[in-house]
């Protein structure tokens, strides 16, 4: 099945042509510009190149369902960091009296709290927030959709980064899909014995995750004295590790890391003299 | 030349009591280029008398020593384990947890490259060992595409292009199909025959005739000691084997019975091709001719099953685009029938047993999957689980309270029963197993063979009608196989329950089932008896699978002696010799 940590082959030139390295620099890019940037008039760009990369690559539309995933489970920080944007003077560069006109707000007189709910800037923020959440995921899956482990690996082996942590990359995207197998694995034999978690009270919650929590924990641990002993078997930790390729790069993939570097340079000095990206 | 050898070799786990050992004494000499069988059942000692080939057992595993271990004329004391894993590699029963890499051949090289060798070294290691494994056209695939067998096989090759001297196999076969199995035994063998390697490999029983094929020695284990040491025959006629549960290869058994019966050979087979050969001289010598059933031999009657209580048409399950995981599948199941779904690696068998129970639905709207005559698509979980259910292969996803009893008592808490109610159903599926001595013991620690009881007994007190059980008698020794399947004959018998299991074990099958359903690549490609699915042993390789030892002696006898071709016992094979052998010498 496939998942959001899956490559699969295909024939798109992020498939074929760019090599790791380049889309590597191209996602960590894109991840240092998302972290920087909050207005979404500067983070739409990067999503909707993003998009247009994954139709080309032809990412199933269905794995951008983690989107939604992730964001649903992350609803209480984001619901409580957006209603904590009511302020004006959290805004520098949109025009404070606009960006804190109240939608729904409330004045808390303790805790320095002060005034909270959705004003205009805070929907804002969140706006951007959301789309800088999306952009970093799209190209988090059209990389990992396009490019097989092995050569990350291998390119992380080239640029000299030690192999314990190139192995921990690895082993990672490797057992990220096993263990969510095991995962459905448990909860379905749960099933199967009449286990639900159709409760309001937070003892049974507690309660009824421990048929889940138990056999999680007991197979992981399994997982892991295994993987250990496999690594071990084959050598790992011996020393100076072989890389399998060189680091060769066409021109295309000089001319897009200049580009994705250079363009960052230039945002990072735009955010300096002109608070391009900020709000 | 020695290659490996033991000195008063013992060993305890931190977690066990002083007193307790994992091995105790084991002092023996393997020589150079030889394979060894270690055999015993679950827990006897074997997976830890491999680990300790290598230093994992104590410096992974941890725990107390005493004497030394050996290999490559290396004291495993004084090395570290990746520095042994050029001396010896190990292939562990899992393939999945040994494989590092996106493509078969990166993760051949992953061994060579951890050992920081030259390039071109690498490569050539590489297109050795994958030769070797006899994995060429699979060298750009992803390991995860590949079936069991092969990557089993994936897991050798790592181990080969490390050039260890000695190879230690932990029960590598355990989770194939039956082609899995031939194919990785016939590559261990050959790989230790061409490059003169030591492998050592262990076996619990349910294959012992797989290995029976390969090893010039066993070694038989029993609580951490050595009980029987010497050549392959001479252990398997000792009638301690039976002790440690382990079990004979058919043939054996065979030659052993008709030893019994007064027909005498001049030595007890342990593989086909030896059972064979000495059959044909025996009955040339004998004169016989034909070997043909008594006339009042008893095959199994024809049982009487009620009406059906399953029925299946149509089914197709798409996982995506690309994978047809089933493809129109139908049958019915009768009432109290014993029902074995068999198959290779992939076939469908599992994505079947998931929609019988509810867990996954078909992804065409025609299906029909009925349960006692109920459209199951249209039920919530919580009530197909008292109609049909299903026990996962590993207990382990399953296991989690404090006590046995406790575990048992969880589904029927789950469904709100009353605490008398769920008293009395956790001690009535506590008798089916025998389980009440044990109701006050931890799950934790529990033996391989109490946990696959227990995790059937967990889904008996919601008395559903048709059990399905995934490899009920895998890591169970040949007297846990019969107790396992006398219990649910008895389920059947007593409490008019229908059981299907997926199973690998033709055995199990053959000596059990009243039914087999054969599934390939999605389809369901044959059903009927045992016999009738056996006799058909080329179309059963469509689907990998080889029919018990004592069905392919048949075979083999059938074109000379005209055997019958679906001899599914060694009772009745022995019956058949024995009549055949009595009718020619008194000239009937």
């Amino acid at each position: 099945m496939d998942s959001v940590f899956s490559y699969r082959k295909g024939t798109s030139f992020l498939h074929t042509t760019l090599h790791p390295f380049t889309k590597m620099v191209m996602f960590l890019v894109v991840v240092i510009l998302s972290g920087l940037w909050l207005d979404i008039r500067y983070l739409l760009p990067l999503l909707a190149t993003g998009l247009v990369l994954a139709y080309i690559a032809r990412v199933p539309a269905k794995l951008f369902l983690f989107i939604v995933l992730a964001l649903g489970l992350t609803w209480f920080p984001t619901v409580r960091s957006t209603v904590a944007q009511a302020r004006p003077e959290y805004f520098k560069v949109l025009d404070p009296e606009w960006a804190s006109t109240g939608i729904l707000t409330i004045n808390v007189p303790f805790l320095g709290l002060d005034r909270l709910g959705l004003t205009y800037g805070s929907l804002y923020w969140l706006a951007g927030r959301v789309c800088r959440f999306a952009a970093v995921v799209t190209w988090g899956i059209v990389f990992l959709y396009t490019t097989p482990i092995s050569d990350i690996a291998n390119t992380l082996y080239a640029l000299r980064v030690p192999p314990s942590v190139v192995f921990v990359v690895q082993i990672t995207y490797k057992f990220i899909p096993y263990m969510a197998s095991i995962i459905n694995q448990i909860q379905d034999a749960q099933k199967l014995r009449g286990w639900n978690l159709r409760t309001l009270n937070l003892v049974k919650v507690f309660k009824r995750s421990l048929p889940l929590a138990n056999p999680l924990m007991r197979r992981t641990a399994m997982i892991v004295e295994q993987v250990t002993i496999a690594s071990q078997i084959r050598g790992f930790g011996s020393g100076k590790v072989t890389p399998l390729r060189d680091l060769t790069l066409s021109w295309l993939d000089k001319l897009i890391i200049v580009l994705f570097i250079g363009g960052l340079i230039f945002a990072f000095i735009a955010m300096a003299i002109w608070r391009a990206g900020m709000i | 030349m020695i290659s490996i050898q033991a000195k008063d070799f013992s060993f305890r786990y931190l977690h066990q009591p002083e007193g307790e050992k994992a091995l105790s004494n084991l002092s023996f000499e393997i020589e150079e280029a030889s394979v060894v069988g270690v055999i015993g059942r679950a827990g006897a000692g074997k997976s830890t008398l491999v680990k300790s080939l290598n230093g994992l057992v104590p410096k992974v595993d941890l725990g107390y020593q005493e004497g030394d271990i050996i290999v490559d004329g290396l004291n495993t004391r004084h090395y570290d384990v990746n520095q042994l894993a050029r001396h010896v590699g190990i292939v562990l029963q899992n393939p999945e947890v040994q494989i590092f890499s996106l493509t078969v051949g990166d993760d051949v090289a992953f061994g060579p490259a951890n050992l920081g060798l030259p390039r071109e070294e690498i490569f050539r290691r590489v297109s050795e060992a994958i030769q070797a494994a006899e994995l060429e056209h699979l060298v750009d695939r992803n390991p995860n595409e590949i079936s069991g067998g092969e990557q089993q096989c994936l897991a050798i090759a790592g181990i080969l292009a490390m050039e260890p001297k000695i190879m230690a196999f932990d029960e590598p076969i355990s989770m194939l199909d039956p082609i899995g199995k031939q194919r990785v035994m016939s590559i261990l063998r050959q790989v230790t025959r061409r490059a003169g390697t030591t492998s050592i490999t262990t076996e619990s029983g349910a294959d012992i005739e797989a290995v029976a094929e390969v090893v010039d020695r066993l070694i038989a284990i029993d609580q951490g000691e050595i009980l029987i040491d010497g050549d392959p025959s001479t252990v398997l006629q000792d009638e301690r084997i039976e002790q440690i549960g382990v079990g004979r290869p058919q043939v054996t058994e065979l030659f052993l019975e008709l030893k019994k019966r007064g027909v005498d050979f001049p030595r007890i087979p342990i593989t086909l091709a030896e059972a064979k050969q000495l059959l044909e001289e025996k009955l040339r010598q004998l004169g016989v001719k034909q070997l043909l059933r008594p006339p009042d031999f008893c095959t199994r009657p024809p049982k009487h099953f009620g009406p059906p209580i399953v029925e299946v048409e149509n089914i197709h399950h798409f996982y995506n685009p690309q994978v047809h995981a089933l493809k129109g599948v139908s049958f019915t199941i009768p009432e109290r029938q014993i029902v074995g779904i068999i198959g290779q690696n992939g076939s469908g068998k599992t994505t079947l047993a998931r929609h019988l129970v509810g867990l996954l639905k078909p992804t065409n709207k025609d299906a029909i999957v009925k349960v006692k005559s109920i459209d199951i698509r249209k039920l919530r979980l919580d009530k197909i689980i008292r109609m049909i259910n299903y026990v996962f292969q590993n207990p382990d996803d399953q296991l989690f309270a404090e006590t046995i009893w406790e575990e048992i008592a969880f589904a029927p808490r789950m469904i709100d029963l009353p605490e008398e109610e769920i008293k009395r159903l956790t001690e009535e599926a506590m008798k089916v197993f025998d389980l009440e001595p044990h109701k006050d013991r931890y799950i934790f620690g529990l033996d391989e063979d109490l946990k696959t009881y227990l995790s059937i007994s967990c889904i008996l007190p919601l008395k559903p009608d048709v059990l399905l059980i995934d490899e009920p008698t895998t890591g169970l020794d040949e007297q846990g196989e019969v107790k396992m399947m006398r219990s649910l004959k008895k389920l059947r018998d007593e409490m008019g329950k229908t059981i299907v299991i997926i199973t690998h074990n033709m055995k199990t099958v053959g000596n059990h089932c009243d039914r087999v359903l054969v599934m390939s690549k999605g389809h369901l490609i044959m059903d009927g008896t045992p016999r009738e699915v056996f006799a058909q042993s080329e179309r059963l390789l469509e689907a990998d699978i080889l029919p018990p030892q004592i069905t392919r002696l048949g075979q083999a006898l059938a074109s000379e002696f005209g055997c019958p071709r679906d001899v599914l016992t060694v009772e009745e094979m022995a019956e058949i010799i024995d009549f055949s052998i009595h009718r020619e010498m008194s000239g009937a």
